[in-house]
């Protein structure tokens, strides 16, 4: 839109231009959209107002906010991990086997956590020293990951321990969730991280051109081992307290298709798929507007299915917008 | 050119590259012959082809999505649609039993379609909500058509009418099979055989026959391969780049719907959550097979490969009897398909750097 032709327009056609200018629906449209949803549900949706409705979102939400996370940033990095799932669910595994063999809980934690990293250390190394389509490889690591996950648990639901899992998935320090105590936590460090590193910059480098990356002396290889373990790190901590809060781990169930929402919480927030600057914030609220459409058609009694079609309209939407700028 | 139709061979070497796998398939098929004696009889040839025939068609569908540079993600939704609405009408008319599932699908290709070239939506995640939103229509029409099925059931034979949609699949089995005998035609797919062969596999057949004529003979075809090759040039040299999209995402639409016309004619009971995962396999079984992803090179014949590849699998670890359980399968088709990708770029690596 030039500048010229805008004297003799309408008021409407001058909001309009402004919008483009400021990138107004790329800025503020998810928050906007979040809000909007808010209010709108609050006149219709009896009790909605209320702090059970924002514990209740954010607790279901929170798998899906920190592999939302780390997806960002492999997005970012021009990558996708259709793998945290799966990764969610050996973590889990890894732990719960070990915690059975008589293991020190904070050992076995380290181990899952440890276990998934490498797993997302060994999809980005492939990606990166291959050249091969991050969802093949991340294909392929989820079938694997899941079966390993399976198989180390003998295809049974394995109990987790009592005494220190129980304080890990029901914890409520100071009267609050742990679970939405960790995301903000993760936001925070995620949202420093994308603001205030040269980490960031350089994911942002090699999704937006890896050639031009290369040439101006960022490893390439690092970087993207780096951002597919921090990924797998980050589900691999969802994993195991999404365990804790059931008191068991189902490793064919646990975090079963979590990739599809966490891709479409980024894409909602505004990161590109095809990569450059992560939005950690918008991630966050992406990935909360859709657990939140799924409470809300809960609240008023809808079939949940409802929420499925829900979901895809406002990702629809939401990228539809997202391009227009 | 050799870029531009992926097809074409260089000169007087051995095309490493696109026979890799059908050296997988012969190997992993003598291999297997040669260890388990059940395994290299026709019967169980047929048996694991006419399994196959339903996973096989949305990856010719899903063949043609990727060698034009995209990819769909709705197809095991979609799949599920078309055989909750074929279970349903093959009560009242076997020609729209196929019929209309089949043109659901195109039509849900059509909306992929125009997602992706009207409103630029990337095609991973217009797909991937078609996907869900599918899957979410799937679970709504579900209990309508299990009720309204009450009213013909007085009328026509009633377990053909019970068994059309159940919840669960694996006891109502039996009565699906009665189902053939009054309900004959629409469930005779499943068992009618010519000369041996079921309906599915030379279903299957005539399709990727179809298919490869398709893809290597017609401008359509060539016009898919130009623009998984390079959008822009393709744009350039004049080709109409949405259309040849838009069409792409209704074969793979059609596809799908016709696996799901082929699953409720097999299974006899549908449930709404069928085809979860199709759409991953369909993707390995392509990229097994040797096509691109990032569009442009491969071969839609080469689908059948992949497909039988990851066919065997399930049937080998079955016939080696040691404890089966799902997870084998998946460990397996896991490593087969990085086996199968690391191969092709160690292949696209000699090729570059060996002129």
């Amino acid at each position: 839109m030039s500048n010229s032709t805008k004297t003799n327009r309408s008021m409407i056609g001058r909001v309009r231009d402004y919008l483009h200018e400021t990138q107004f629906a790329k800025r503020y449209g998810v928050m906007l959209f979040l809000l909007l949803l808010i209010a709108v549900s609050a006149c219709f949706t009896p009790n909605f107002l209320s702090a059970d409705t924002v514990k209740n979102t954010l607790r279901q939400s929170f798998p899906v906010v920190l592999a939302a996370l780390g997806m960002t940033f492999v997005i970012s990095s021009g990558g996708i991990d259709i793998s945290v799932g799966a990764t969610m669910a050996l973590a889990a595994a890894v732990t719960a086997v070990l915690c059975e063999m008589g293991t020190p809980a904070a050992i076995a934690i380290g181990c899952g956590i440890v276990a998934a990293a490498l797993c997302g250390a060994f999809s980005g190394a492939l990606i990166s020293r291959f050249k091969i389509q991050p969802i093949i490889v991340t294909l392929a690591v989820m079938f694997v990951g899941r079966a390993i996950a399976q198989m180390i648990s003998g295809n049974n639901p394995v109990d987790l321990p009592k005494s220190p899992f129980e304080s890990i998935g029901q914890g409520r320090p100071f009267g609050i969730p742990i679970q939405i105590i960790v995301i903000i936590l993760t936001v925070g460090i995620m949202y420093f991280i994308s603001r205030k590193t040269t980490f960031a910059r350089r994911v942002e480098a090699v999704g937006d051109n890896p050639a031009a990356a290369r040439l101006v002396g960022i490893n390439i290889f690092t970087t993207t081992v780096a951002v597919y373990a921090l990924c797998a790190a980050l589900c691999s901590i969802a994993g195991i307290m999404e365990a804790s809060l059931y008191g068991n781990v189902d490793p064919s169930k646990l975090g079963l298709q979590v990739e599809l929402d966490a891709i479409a919480a980024v894409a909602i927030g505004g990161t590109a798929l095809s990569g450059g600057r992560a939005h950690i914030l918008g991630t966050t609220l992406g990935a909360i507007i859709i657990q939140l459409t799924a409470v809300i058609v809960g609240m008023n009694d809808f079939s949940h299915h409802y929420a499925l079609i829900i979901k895809a309209a406002i990702l629809i939407l939401a990228v539809r917008a997202q391009r227009e700028t | 050119m050799s870029t531009l139709l992926g097809a074409t061979k260089p000169a007087g070497r051995f095309d490493f590259r696109s026979s890799a796998p059908l050296i997988m398939l012969v190997a992993i098929v003598l291999v297997a012959s040669i260890c388990l004696p059940g395994f290299r009889t026709f019967g169980n040839a047929m048996n694991v082809a006419r399994q196959a025939s339903m996973i096989g068609l949305v990856s010719i569908g899903m063949g043609f999505v990727i060698l034009s540079g995209g990819i769909d993600l709705s197809v095991g939704s979609t799949t599920a649609v078309a055989a909750l609405l074929a279970a349903y009408l093959s009560n009242f008319s076997p020609v729209a039993a196929v019929a209309v599932p089949i043109l659901a699908g195109i039509t849900i290709g059509a909306i992929n379609g125009g997602l992706i070239t009207r409103m630029r939506i990337p095609p991973f995640i217009a797909t991937l909500a078609t996907m869900s939103a599918l899957r979410g229509l799937a679970f709504l029409i579900t209990p309508i058509m299990a009720t309204s099925l009450q009213a013909p059931a007085e009328t026509s034979a009633q377990p053909a009418v019970q068994s059309q949609i159940q919840i669960e699949s694996h006891s109502e089995e039996t009565k699906g099979t009665i189902t053939t005998v009054s309900d004959g035609w629409f469930r005779n797919l499943n068992w009618g055989k010519i000369a041996g062969i079921p309906y599915f596999v030379l279903i299957f057949a005539f399709t990727l026959i179809a298919a490869i004529i398709v893809s290597m003979f017609t401008s359509f075809g060539r016009a898919v391969y130009a623009v998984g090759g390079n959008e822009e040039a393709a744009r350039m040299m004049g080709l109409r780049v949405d259309r040849c999209k838009m069409i792409v995402y209704m074969i793979g639409g059609a596809c799908a719907g016709a696996a799901g016309v082929l699953f409720a004619a097999r299974i006899g009971s549908v449930r709404p959550d069928i085809g979860a995962g199709w759409e991953l396999e369909a993707i390995a079984a392509v990229v097994i097979s040797g096509i691109a992803l990032t569009g442009g090179i491969g071969r839609i014949g080469h689908i059948v490969y992949g497909v039988l590849i990851l066919g065997f699998i399930p049937n080998i670890i079955n016939l080696m009897d040691f404890s089966v359980s799902t997870y084998t399968n998946q460990l397996i088709t896991g490593i087969l398909l990085l086996a199968a990708v690391l191969l092709q770029a160690k292949i696209a690596r000699s090729n570059s750097a060996g002129g």
